[in-house]
């Protein structure tokens, strides 16, 4: 249907309704959907991976499974799902599955724990240096890019060297090594807001800055920071278990995933499970909290409620 | 018998660093009257606005409100001041906090009453600037440009303060959501003797909504005088010139009148 | 220097008829372009103003197909020269950037910072055939045709090194380097001065004047569309309230909505543009 256009005094052309053009494979197949779906999917695995090791973990004192430290010499080496030893047994005759979920309590805690501790100093370290700028902006940032230069793992075997492999130690250490990467997107993401008019008005309106960094600046950015923090968990439970392979881990109560991965080494070709069910374990649990992270981070929000209605625009 | 002008602007200059942003320039302006300040981009005007809220601090100069001289004061001294002077900013999606409801933003100036008292005085204010008070609740990405920007002029007004800078506020507006908020603004300052001082680069917004006006270029004022006047004669050359680049639909004859723009700018590139 | 553009007279640059554009969301599908027609002939400009959410860039971007494939589907017809690029799915892309050029709205982003102004006009007088020597002498040639002095000095320097108003004549440069029979301009002067608006809006005239191209305006500022058009088309809500001669739109608005928008928009008046004796600076502020 065309209208010709000819000069001349203003025309309008009719109103009609108009059918919708969009079929439903293009419906499926839009950029738009196809994210949001595959968000979901990213969120629903990871959650599932993620929850295949934790709930089994934090159940593990009411299961029935013979004690982490239940030596048997009758029973070394069996295979897995042998009668009453579902991951098998290591060469001391103890249930591996056991170990590992005691284990994980403890390389979970720590992990939990680390990223707490790493999240508040960093969040507060990165926010402070990309508000307030001058000083403090040039200690923070000194001692972050000191500290991102060091060789990691070494500097944290020296740690728990000089100051022993203690729960409270290897958490430690392991906040200290993870409050950069925190601190540094804190940073960027405080600078921009900083620039934004929200803050200015806060200022003419006569906030203190600390005020307006606490009440306004930090709740806009807390999302994506914790975001990050979030994926910290499986670099922590990674880290964990690296220092305690090197030997470098805490022993009581329970051996880590990465003692046990290391206590089974030499079997590694007659034994295969005393190394490779442990690792499937750190595997699923950081695979989850990564791929929950990309879900959270890559979902789309539905508008709660429709724009507001006014006569006046 | 004359009584003193609400704010009085004396050789005020701003420096960033070597740049001179804003050279020696001094101005009045009579309480309960509007002062526009127009030019092009990098003339200095919003740096002036900021100043003038104290934003940044003016390398020398007075800036004398209410018989204060508030240029160069520390933060401490000023801060009880800062109530008399607000501003309404440019943008309406960043000038409002994202995560705050509009009553939040609103009543933030009123920290120190008591929870009744800040939603009677938010509902209050909100009502002034025709937004229902069913909005409260909400959160600016529920709202249009246009409300996004009155609750701006809300939350400006909640200090009562006797100046309002308005750098661009409808700038970043439809031609008619910004007549709705021009005529919000003409009627606050009607009913409650308001200063304003209104920066804009719209020749046309400017003789709708001031009194007064302020040319400015490269920093320094090129001419000054009552609106109405300089913008029918205008004295100084860049001021015709700003004038002649304004391209008002109503005065135009005939279909793609060139004349209208040819060669308004030397035959260099801009 | 930029030739006069053969064109056959009978077949219109672009017809547009009952076009569509629905953009798939994450919310829902939506009808940003509802149904719209137009037509531009030799030498003509034809502009669509409009309010923000008009769907007036989304027109301009759907008649060159530059919305993403995943997201806008386009229903309706888009002829540009007397070929439907909707039916011809290669079209689009043969004659994007030589029948058919875009002006881009914000000439400070709308260029690659770490390029050469030479190295991104040269890249556009390639694609129109050009080589060697004669593309570096095209790209003088199209610069001197937008008026910027010093052409071969200009080649050498990067976007920052430039204004707002050399840069949108730059990229004006670049879209007449395939010679095109239509531009489209998608607010081209919104983010300028005014007074280097009036430049860009005179070189576009004169480049009408000199050549025939056709002209499809975007803006959302009545005054350029009075200014530069011949027919104005009137947009809200995805489709054409009003349409018509750009001086009975302005002066004899017939719709509404059109005379409501005109009404908003605040008048300078009739000013005297004598010279004046040059006093000093007329001083004392406010009385």
């Amino acid at each position: 249907m065309t209208t010709t256009m000819t000069p001349g005094p203003a025309t309008a052309p009719e109103r009609k309704e108009r059918p919708s053009a969009v079929t439903p494979a293009q419906l499926q197949s839009a950029g738009a959907r196809r994210r949001q779906r595959w968000a979901q999917v990213k969120l629903r695995v990871g959650a599932v991976c993620a929850l295949l090791v934790v709930v089994p973990v934090v159940l593990a004192g009411v299961l029935p499974l013979p004690g982490p430290n239940e030596q048997d010499l009758g029973a070394r080496l069996l295979p897995p799902l042998t009668e009453g030893h579902l991951f098998g047994t290591d060469q001391l005759g103890r249930d591996l599955l056991s170990r590992v979920l005691y284990g994980g309590r403890t390389s979970l805690m720590i992990g939990v724990l680390a990223i707490l501790v790493s999240g508040l100093i960093g969040i507060a370290l990165g926010a402070a240096a990309g508000f307030f700028g001058g000083w403090i902006d040039a200690v923070v940032s000194r001692l972050l890019e000191a500290q991102l230069s060091l060789p990691l793992l070494l500097m944290l075997l020296l740690v728990v060297a000089l100051f022993g492999p203690s729960i409270p130690v290897i958490t430690g250490v392991i906040a200290i090594a993870q409050w950069p990467e925190v601190a540094r997107l804190t940073r960027s993401l405080v600078l921009v807001e900083r620039e934004k008019p929200y803050v200015a008005a806060a200022q003419v309106l006569g906030l203190h800055r600390l005020s307006i960094l606490s009440r306004h600046v930090i709740p806009n950015i807390v999302r994506a920071a914790t975001l990050v923090v979030l994926l910290l968990l499986a670099q922590a439970v990674l880290l964990e278990s690296a220092l305690s392979y090197l030997g470098a881990g805490p022993e009581r109560p329970f051996a880590t995933w990465g003692r046990i991965i290391a206590d089974g080494q030499d079997y590694i070709t007659t034994a295969w499970w005393l190394v490779t069910l442990p690792g499937l374990f750190i595997v699923l649990l950081v695979v989850g909290v990564n791929l929950v992270g990309d879900g959270l981070r890559d979902r789309t929000r539905r508008p709660r409620r429709r724009p507001t209605q006014t006569k006046e625009a | 018998m004359t009584t003193a002008p609400l704010l009085s602007v004396e050789d005020l200059t701003v420096d960033f660093g070597a740049y001179r942003a804003v050279d020696g320039v001094s101005f009045t302006v009579e309480r309960g009257h509007t002062l526009a300040v127009v030019g092009e981009s990098g003339c200095g005007k919003s740096t002036i606005a900021r100043a003038l809220v104290r934003l940044l601090t003016p390398t020398s100069g007075r800036i004398v409100l209410d018989g204060t001289d508030i240029a160069r004061l520390p933060e401490r001294r000023l801060r009880p001041l800062r109530s008399k002077v607000q501003m309404v900013f440019q943008d309406p999606y960043g000038s409002l906090d994202p995560h705050l409801t509009a009553e939040a933003i609103v009543a933030e100036p009123m920290r120190d009453r008591s929870r009744r008292d800040r939603h009677a005085e938010a509902a209050r204010l909100m009502d002034l600037v025709g937004l229902p008070s069913s909005a409260l609740d909400r959160r600016p990405a529920e709202f249009s440009g246009g409300q996004r920007q009155r609750i701006g002029i809300a939350r400006a007004l909640a200090t009562s303060p006797d100046l309002l800078v308005c750098d661009e506020a409808t700038s970043a507006l439809d031609v008619s959501v910004q007549a709705q908020v021009l005529k919000l603004l003409a009627d606050i300052q009607a009913e409650r003797g308001l200063t304003y001082l209104f920066i804009s680069h719209n020749l046309a917004v400017v003789r709708q909504i001031s009194e007064q006006i302020v040319v400015m270029r490269s920093g320094r004022i090129v001419e000054t005088g009552g609106t109405e006047e300089v913008l029918h004669a205008p004295r100084q050359e860049y001021t015709r010139a700003l004038r002649r680049a304004a391209l008002d639909p109503a005065t135009m004859r005939g279909l793609k009148p060139r004349d209208v723009v040819r060669n308004l700018q030397a035959a260099t590139a801009a | 220097m930029v030739a006069p553009i053969p064109h056959d007279e009978k077949v219109p640059i672009l017809e547009v008829t009952d076009f569509q554009v629905e953009l798939i969301t994450a919310t829902g599908v939506v009808r940003a372009v509802d149904g719209v027609d137009l037509v531009i002939r030799r030498g003509e400009t034809v502009t669509i103003i409009g309010e923000s959410g008009s769907g007036k860039s989304t027109t301009a971007m759907g008649v060159l197909q530059l919305l993403p494939a995943d997201l806008a589907v386009y229903s309706g017809s888009v002829k540009v020269g007397g070929v439907d690029l909707l039916t011809d799915r290669g079209a689009a892309d043969r004659i994007r950037g030589r029948m058919v050029s875009l002006i881009p709205q914000d000439p400070m982003t709308a260029l690659s910072p770490v390029h050469t102004i030479g190295r991104q006009l040269g890249e556009a007088v390639k694609l129109a055939g050009y080589d060697g020597e004669a593309a570096q002498q095209r790209s003088l040639e199209l610069l001197e045709g937008v008026h910027i002095r010093q052409p071969a000095e200009q080649l050498r320097k990067y976007p920052h090194q430039l204004s707002g108003g050399m840069l949108q004549r730059v990229l004006i440069a670049i879209a007449l380097a395939g010679h095109p029979v239509l531009l489209v301009a998608d607010e081209p002067t919104s983010a300028l001065d005014v007074t280097v608006q009036a430049g860009i809006l005179d070189l576009l005239l004169e480049l009408q004047e000199r050549t025939g191209v056709g002209i499809l305006m975007i803006t959302h500022d009545l005054g350029v569309a009075r200014l530069v058009s011949d027919r104005i088309h009137v947009m809200k809500d995805g489709r054409f309230v009003e349409t018509g001669n750009a001086e009975a739109v302005v002066a004899r608005p017939q719709q509404d909505y059109t005379q409501r928008l005109l009404a908003a928009v605040p008048e300078l008046g009739p000013w005297d543009d004598r010279p004046r004796p040059e006093t000093a600076l007329t001083g004392g502020g406010t009385r």
